[in-house]
């Protein structure tokens, strides 16, 4: 594992320059070859207008360029250097100038700042370690991170030193966080409740909206999140197969998706985000892609596929648009992916 | 047989629906948003109008796939879900059916593997769940020793149509009726050995304990059983292990033994043994024993498990030499050989103490050699009767229930000072002692021990008599040497034998604290020569006296 780990990193360091490069059909080896055309690795394939371009993937902080403190260093000597720095991600998050990893399989959360070219593990806030953190937002400077198995919103200042955090109630499992900076809220589903909980970023409960059933604004194992620049709350319904908007008072606005297996429809869906555009991204872990959708819910492409190259996924979850950016947790390729939207007319 | 076996299968496929969704409802897996009521996600589910609990791990096949509109050129497609190729699959990444457990066993949707609480920082890969998604041929059963051969995987766990190994060989989503949806009950390690055979286990202390488990892991679903009960889980865990190489139950091997072996559990108590005066330190290795390692080349190293196999120790010996706790350990023979086995206890402690020299021996003897193996090899002119009956028939000053005939083990000597031979609570064995090296009894080699006392030499008097050893008026004059002089018996004597002398003659020519002990006579002669029974001559200096040379007067020795 860890060879084939070396392999992989490797061939991203040499292959980076080229990739500006590659056709969407092309394998790794091809793109050393000589003779070969250095072709963008885009979606749609050509003669579709192209939409969506593969920027880069990293697995840990050396791959953002951050060069590792004396501590990791340390850390490597004694560990070796075989283990992953991201072990099974589910939840990632940016602002301008950091991006979290949640990762429940290493029980910590990854910080990278890339302004100060520093990365930090959490691992606990207080005295309490994390158990499952599986997802991450940005408030203002905070960095709050969901703990599902203990039930538990932690956050951290710009520094990544703890600041406290708060107890859900029992029987709550924190699946998924969204922020929205212009209320300053925190958005939190809650799939053993079935429910999203909304609190100001002291955890002080503002509202609650949702139970189980299937109706619209009814949740069956509510997941990931997204708040777009209206403020209006995109939630994957998970086990409902569909995805619900909601306003900021928690009125649902509408809702699209049904489950297949067939390309527009869903079969797992995760990690949700929303462009500019109102373009919605939606994970979907068993087709191993992305799929957009406009506004409407109206499917409009899909990008990705099964495996461990450039824009392929193994069982991908989170997911989070950061201007043109969208990043995708490559969960079982020990990764995220960063993509680019190139615009375009609808 | 073939067609049979389809038709079987069809028949199975057909029938399972029905079934397995009259009894998932009132599972955890019952996932619809209406518990007991029809689900209804968003669209008219096929075969709606039933109960159906199916479609949220069987996603229903397509009817109606779309073109993306900004993709117009692609047709509309139909993903593959859960195919079990493993052309593209990298190690760890799952497969098959594996892949819908894992699509909501995540963290968010329902429980991912949590980590436990413990301090384990090795924690940081995949593998601290049991594998999944990997082909278990005849192969991998032969290369991995331990394990049944996969054709003969009979009864509730299976592989799928492609031989690997998934989630659902050990669970089955459909049917709740043993804890954790096991296909088949884990007490008594049932699930387990389906898969894992080995050797004696059945026979193995642990497997047949009547012992409260106490601070042990349990079985899922059990959590009051005796160590039998747990089997397998009483050390292991086969999700989120803390000690993610062997899914142990701790982060480290001591810790899961010491769980049991604490005295409340297990009868003795076993904490505090590697932290004594002289101990084989368990505590200052981790993960370094492998169970297929040889002993001429692996990295020095002492765990629990060099010693003891868990799966086959027991308290008493079974038929044979070797003492029932070292029963299923790999040793060295005293020819070198390795024993993939050891049948005798020196052969365990051979796989440490004699392959090569000791680089840091106590103290030093002419010979130089410090390898055990050479030292107690029965073709040497004298060694203590551990490979073998001793050469010296005409020993005298044994205890009464001893004789020349007798044997010995290592543990005679080299056991805990605490432990009585029969009846203590101390544990017995050369896990620690207050006496080194590790010994069971106190014994001085400085050069100088000062004013001879039976307490002195204790080990030695513990089968060598005493006052025949200082008072005989026809032997070796040892009173004028170690009462006297106060000089350690081990001036003289190297314990483990002699290659080149009888009476395990072997200088001792620096000590302790590297000091010049014997050195050469002022002809310049170190050695000792047997003149005959009971006859020798030394020539060295000694404690200022030069032996150049020295005789020893033969005696008529009684039998």
């Amino acid at each position: 594992m860890g060879t084939e780990r070396r392999l992989w990193r490797q061939r991203l360091l040499i292959l980076v320059p080229l990739l500006a490069s590659l056709v969407a059909s092309c394998h790794w080896g091809d793109a050393g070859r000589p003779g070969v055309e250095a072709v963008r690795l885009v979606w749609p394939s050509p003669p579709d207008q192209a939409r969506v371009e593969w920027v880069s993937a990293f697995g840990g902080a050396a791959d953002l360029g951050i060069k590792p403190s004396l501590w990791s260093r340390l850390a490597t000597l004694v560990g070796g250097a075989d283990d992953p720095e991201i072990v099974r991600p589910t939840g990632v998050a940016v602002d301008a100038r950091r991006i979290a990893v949640a990762d429940p399989g290493a029980a910590r959360v990854q910080l990278y700042d890339l302004t100060a070219q520093k990365a930090h593990s959490l691992t606990s806030c207080d005295a309490s370690k994390f158990a499952e953190p599986v997802a991450v937002a940005f408030l203002g400077q905070r960095l709050f991170v969901a703990d599902a198995a203990r039930g538990r919103i932690d956050s951290f200042d710009a520094d990544g030193e703890c600041v406290g955090g708060w107890d859900l109630e029992k029987g709550a499992r924190p699946a998924g966080l969204a922020a929205d900076a212009t209320r300053s809220r925190l958005y939190v589903s809650d799939s053993g409740k079935h429910q999203v909980l909304v609190f100001d970023p002291q955890g002080a409960l503002q509202l609650r909206f949702g139970e189980r059933g299937a109706a619209p604004g009814e949740f069956n194992f509510p997941t990931w999140m997204a708040v777009d620049a209206g403020g209006t709350l995109y939630v994957t319904d998970g086990l409902n197969f569909r995805v619900q908007r909601f306003d900021p008072d928690g009125r649902c606005l509408g809702v699209f998706g049904q489950q297949g297996d067939g390309s527009g429809e869903l079969a797992r869906p995760k990690g949700i985000g929303v462009d500019a555009a109102g373009h919605v991204y939606l994970v979907d872990a068993l087709f191993d892609a992305v799929q957009l959708f406009d506004g409407d819910g109206r499917y409009l492409m899909v990008f990705g596929g099964r495996g461990h190259d450039p824009g392929q996924f193994w069982l991908p979850s989170g997911l989070a648009v950061d201007g043109d950016r969208i990043y995708v947790v490559d969960t079982y390729n020990q990764r995220v992916q960063i993509f680019r939207s190139l615009g375009g007319a609808s | 047989m073939k067609r049979v076996a389809r038709r079987l299968v069809v028949i199975v496929v057909s029938v399972l629906p029905l079934t397995a969704s009259a009894g998932l409802r009132e599972t955890p897996h019952n996932l619809s948003p209406r518990r007991g009521g029809v689900a209804a996600a968003g669209r008219s589910v096929p075969m709606s109008g039933r109960d159906d609990l199916c479609f949220f791990c069987h996603t229903p096949h397509s009817a109606a796939a779309q073109r993306g509109l900004w993709n117009q050129e692609l047709a509309p497609v139909i993903y593959k879900l859960y195919e079990s190729s493993t052309t593209q699959a990298q190690v760890q990444q799952p497969t098959g059916s594996s892949r819908l457990c894992l699509s909501c066993h995540d963290g968010v949707i329902a429980k991912g593997g949590i980590k436990g609480d413990a301090d384990s920082t090795l924690g940081t890969d995949l593998s601290d769940d049991h594998p999944v998604s990997f082909v278990y041929d005849q192969s991998l059963a032969t290369r991995r020793r331990e394990l049944v051969s996969p054709s003969s995987l009979t009864g509730n766990v299976r592989l799928d149509d492609t031989r690997q190994m998934q989630c659902t060989s050990c669970h089955d989503a459909h049917l709740d009726r043993h804890p954790k949806f096991l296909v088949t009950d884990p007490a008594y390690s049932g699930l387990c050995v389906t898969c894992h055979k080995l050797p004696h286990w059945q026979e193995s202390a642990h497997a047949t304990s009547s012992a409260s488990a106490g601070q042990a892991s349990a079985v899922p679903g059990t959590a009051q059983a005796t160590v039998g009960q747990n089997g397998c889980f009483s050390c292991h865990r086969s999700h989120a292990a803390p000690h993610p190489k062997r899914l142990l139950t701790a982060p480290t091997e001591e810790a899961v033994c010491l769980d049991c072996h604490d005295g409340r559990s297990a009868a003795k108590d076993l904490r505090r043994e590697s932290y004594k005066l002289s101990a084989h330190r368990v505590d200052r290795f981790t993960d370094v024993h492998d169970p297929i390692e040889n002993p001429n080349f692996m990295p020095p190293h002492v765990e629990c498990v060099d010693c003891h196999n868990p799966h086959q120790a027991r308290s008493t010996a079974p038929a044979g030499q070797l003492p029932g706790p070292l029963t299923g350990v790999s040793g060295i023979s005293i020819g070198g050989t390795f024993l993939r086995e050891a049948t005798f206890e020196y052969e365990v402690c051979l796989k440490c103490h004699g392959v090569t020299e000791d680089r840091d021996p106590i103290v030093y003897r002419v010979d130089q050699v410090s390898n055990v193996r050479l030292q107690i090899d029965p073709r040497n002119p004298s060694f203590h009767p551990v490979a073998d009956v001793g050469r010296n028939s005409t020993i005298q000053g044994l205890l009464p229930s001893l004789s020349a005939a007798s044997r010995t083990l290592c543990i005679a000597c080299h056991n805990n000072d605490a432990a009585a031979p029969f009846g203590s609570a101390a544990p017995r064995g050369p896990h620690g002692s207050n006496y080194r090296p590790i010994l069971a009894a106190e014994y001085h080699f400085d050069a100088t021990s000062g004013p001879e006392s039976y307490q002195l030499y204790a080990l030695c008097y513990g089968c060598h008599d005493r006052n025949t050893l200082l008072n005989r008026p026809d032997g070796f004059p040892h009173r004028q040497h170690v009462v006297e002089q106060g000089a350690s018996c081990a001036v003289c004597h190297d314990a483990h034998g002699s290659r080149r002398n009888a009476h395990l003659i072997n200088f001792m020519s620096r000590d302790l604290t590297s000091k010049q002990v014997v050195t050469p006579s002022s002809s310049g002669q170190l050695e000792y020569t047997e003149l005959g029974t009971g006859s020798g001559r030394c020539a060295l200096t000694c404690h200022g006296s030069d032996h150049n040379p020295k005789d020893y007067p033969a005696r008529t020795m009684p039998h």
